[in-house]
């Protein structure tokens, strides 16, 4: 009897999550995958079963090719650089010094400004003759470029951006990391006679390793998630250069209105997001020490 | 000499931890620095250590200045309050990091540690995390990392002070038996005068930055310098009792006896509670309180208006309320200056007729 009320109140206090998580998350992803085998309903014909039609499509694509290369591109520069440069800013502001806030609210400024207006900011920068990033080049006799209209720099282009735009924001978690690490942990690794690197390398780096995992997560998934940069600056262009995954989706979904393909491109990104996820559970977990 | 400190001052902005201090510790000593919360035992151990700089004075290990040198070059180890092992390595990898960063071999690491976990019975242990430990594992640890390094000085910092004190009262009679066997110099801190009395050659008692009184547990205990030494060392600590002037001498306010035949200045009487016995001729008192241990029996009393303890053996069998006389010898009799809470030699013990 007990035990039954139990767990209609467990269940009554679950439902508002669940029907929220339900509606907005696994239903959609449901219809997604359901829709991605179906042609795209038009105004006199309405969608028919095509079965895997659209995965081989998306084989023979190449715009889907060249956006899946572009993407791991920009995720294998901007995750190890914007991390890394996220921990060398957050052991410089860990240190002892004056104007310590100063500098860790100026190393978090490009995170909070909105995407579009940063997109604006760097429109300027990479501005083609009068831009400062082409006056720095032609300082040094490599100006008048059009960074963000040439296919080989574009890509380029977004991913300074990204990585200016990330690393203050990964080094908020690794500056609340190094500030969790008891400063007698240090002390007892200085008195045995270990130097800076040694330091960091087997005291400090372990400790801060599920932070590390946490924002490592992270930068991956944002690879994969953002396209605010793309739409507000280059469009995916020129010639593709640009297009990441998400951002053809999108373009596939609301700009050519080929819902059922763009359904089967989510299908893919899904399919690799969930991979990211089951190597950081199944995986990574286990090599990291958890306090 | 294996530790020297002389003249050693720290300042904190404005604020003074060590004042001048200036001790010596030979080699294979067990020191410990004794003194309440705040009195700057363990920032002179840091200092000492190197984890903090010096603002004036100069420490010298083996003969050697060390004032300016980094802590690793110091040529000691040290025993963290709070342990401070790695959270993420074993307990052998953590006892082995110094010989590790250090570059030794994997064969001596590995002849060291053997050595050093058989000494401290740390076999069982060795592949544990410190999460996976007691507190009493984690202490032995901690002292292992400390002792593997061979360094002829080690400082402790309250390394008893987060275990339960049945435990406590084992680990010191084995570190204090370590430090014999391998004839190692002890610097150890400690706010509890136990410790250090029992364990301790010398004892360095400090108060507000300064050395009140260093010196043997005996003479801390029988000769305390100060009322300030008088009223740490002991429990219950010596009774401290004003004195004021009678006819020929000074005495008990509220009483005729006579017991300093001195009749300048202001002192104060002291006193053990273990040197005060009942006695039908001797100065009344009223039972205030009375505490019963089983091996003896803490009485509070009232003598005029002032309150002391006495120690008496077994059960006092003395109701609180009770009127008694309490007797001493004279020669348990102590005196202090008042004005500066100094001890005062000079002061003739008046003799009952």
């Amino acid at each position: 009897m007990n035990k039954s009320r139990n767990f209609l109140y467990g269940s009554l206090l679950l439902l508002p999550a669940a029907v929220l998580l339900w509606t907005f998350t696994y239903q959609p992803v449901l219809a997604t995958i359901y829709n991605s085998f179906f042609t795209t309903p038009k105004g006199r014909r309405p969608s028919v079963f095509i079965g895997a039609d659209h995965y081989t499509r998306m084989i023979e694509d190449p715009v889907f090719w060249q956006a899946l290369t572009n993407n791991i591109l920009y995720a294998a520069v901007t995750i190890p650089a914007s991390m890394g440069l996220a921990l060398a800013m957050a052991l410089f502001v860990n240190s002892r010094m004056s104007g310590q806030g100063l500098v860790r609210m100026a190393y978090f400024t490009p995170t909070v400004l909105p995407m579009v207006a940063v997109a604006n900011i760097w429109l300027f920068f990479y501005a083609p003759s009068y831009g400062p990033v082409d006056q720095l080049l032609g300082l040094i006799g490599l100006g008048h470029n059009n960074l963000l209209g040439t296919p080989s720099t574009a890509l380029w282009s977004l991913i300074v951006i990204t990585i200016w735009k990330e690393a203050g924001f990964f080094m908020i978690f690794y500056l609340a990391a190094l500030q969790q690490i008891s400063p007698t942990l240090i002390e007892a690794a200085r008195l045995e006679g270990a130097s800076p690197w040694q330091i960091f390398r087997r005291v400090t780096a372990p400790l801060i390793m599920p932070t590390t995992l946490f924002v490592l997560v992270n930068a991956l998934i944002g690879a994969f998630r953002l396209v605010d940069h793309v739409i507000a600056l280059t469009k995916g262009g020129p010639d593709n250069s640009t297009t990441l995954l998400l951002f053809y989706i999108y373009e596939t979904g609301f700009q050519y209105w080929d819902t059922s393909y763009a359904a089967a491109l989510t299908v893919f990104l899904l399919a690799v997001l969930a991979l990211i996820a089951l190597f950081q559970f199944g995986y990574l977990d286990r090599k990291v020490h958890y306090r | 000499m294996d530790i020297s400190v002389s003249h050693l001052v720290k300042d904190w902005g404005t604020s003074r931890a060590v004042d001048d201090i200036s001790f010596a510790a030979e080699k294979g000593q067990f020191i410990a620095l004794l003194g309440p919360s705040g009195c700057g035992k363990s920032t002179t151990l840091r200092l000492i250590a190197g984890l903090d700089d010096a603002t004036s004075g100069t420490i010298a290990i083996g003969d050697r200045d060390v004032t300016r040198l980094m802590p690793a070059k110091r040529g000691l180890s040290m025993v963290f309050q709070s342990y401070a092992l790695f959270p993420h390595l074993t307990a052998a990898e953590n006892i082995l990091f110094g010989l590790s960063v250090r570059g030794f071999s994997k064969g001596e690491q590995q002849a060291k540690l053997k050595l050093t976990a058989d000494m401290l019975g740390l076999e069982h242990l060795l592949d544990r995390r410190p999460s996976q430990m007691s507190g009493g594992q984690q202490q032995r640890v901690a002292l292992g990392r400390a002792l593997i390094a061979e360094t002829s000085v080690c400082l402790l910092d309250e390394p008893l002070s987060n275990l339960d004190a049945k435990l406590r009262a084992g680990m010191r009679t084995e570190i204090r038996s370590l430090q014999k066997r391998l004839g190692i110099t002890m610097l150890y801190v400690t706010h509890d005068q136990t410790e250090a009395m029992s364990m301790a050659d010398q004892v360095i008692l400090m108060n507000g930055g300064r050395i009140e009184q260093a010196g043997s547990p005996t003479d801390l205990y029988e000769k305390p310098a100060s009322v300030f030494a008088a009223r740490f060392i002991g429990t219950p600590p010596m009774n401290v009792l004003d004195l004021a002037k009678v006819e020929g001498g000074m005495g008990l306010p509220g009483s005729m006896r006579l017991l300093a035949a001195q009749t300048s200045g202001e002192l104060q009487l002291g006193i053990r509670p273990e040197h005060i016995h009942l006695s039908d001729d001797g100065e009344p008192a009223v039972v205030q309180a009375s505490e019963y241990f089983g091996a003896d029996t803490i009485l509070t009393c009232c003598i005029g208006p002032q309150s002391l303890q006495v120690r008496l053996p077994g059960r006092a069998g003395v109701s609180e309320g009770a009127a008694i006389r309490l007797g001493w010898s004279p020669t348990a009799l102590q005196f202090f200056d008042r004005s500066t809470g100094l001890r005062r030699d000079d002061v003739t013990v008046f003799k009952n007729p």
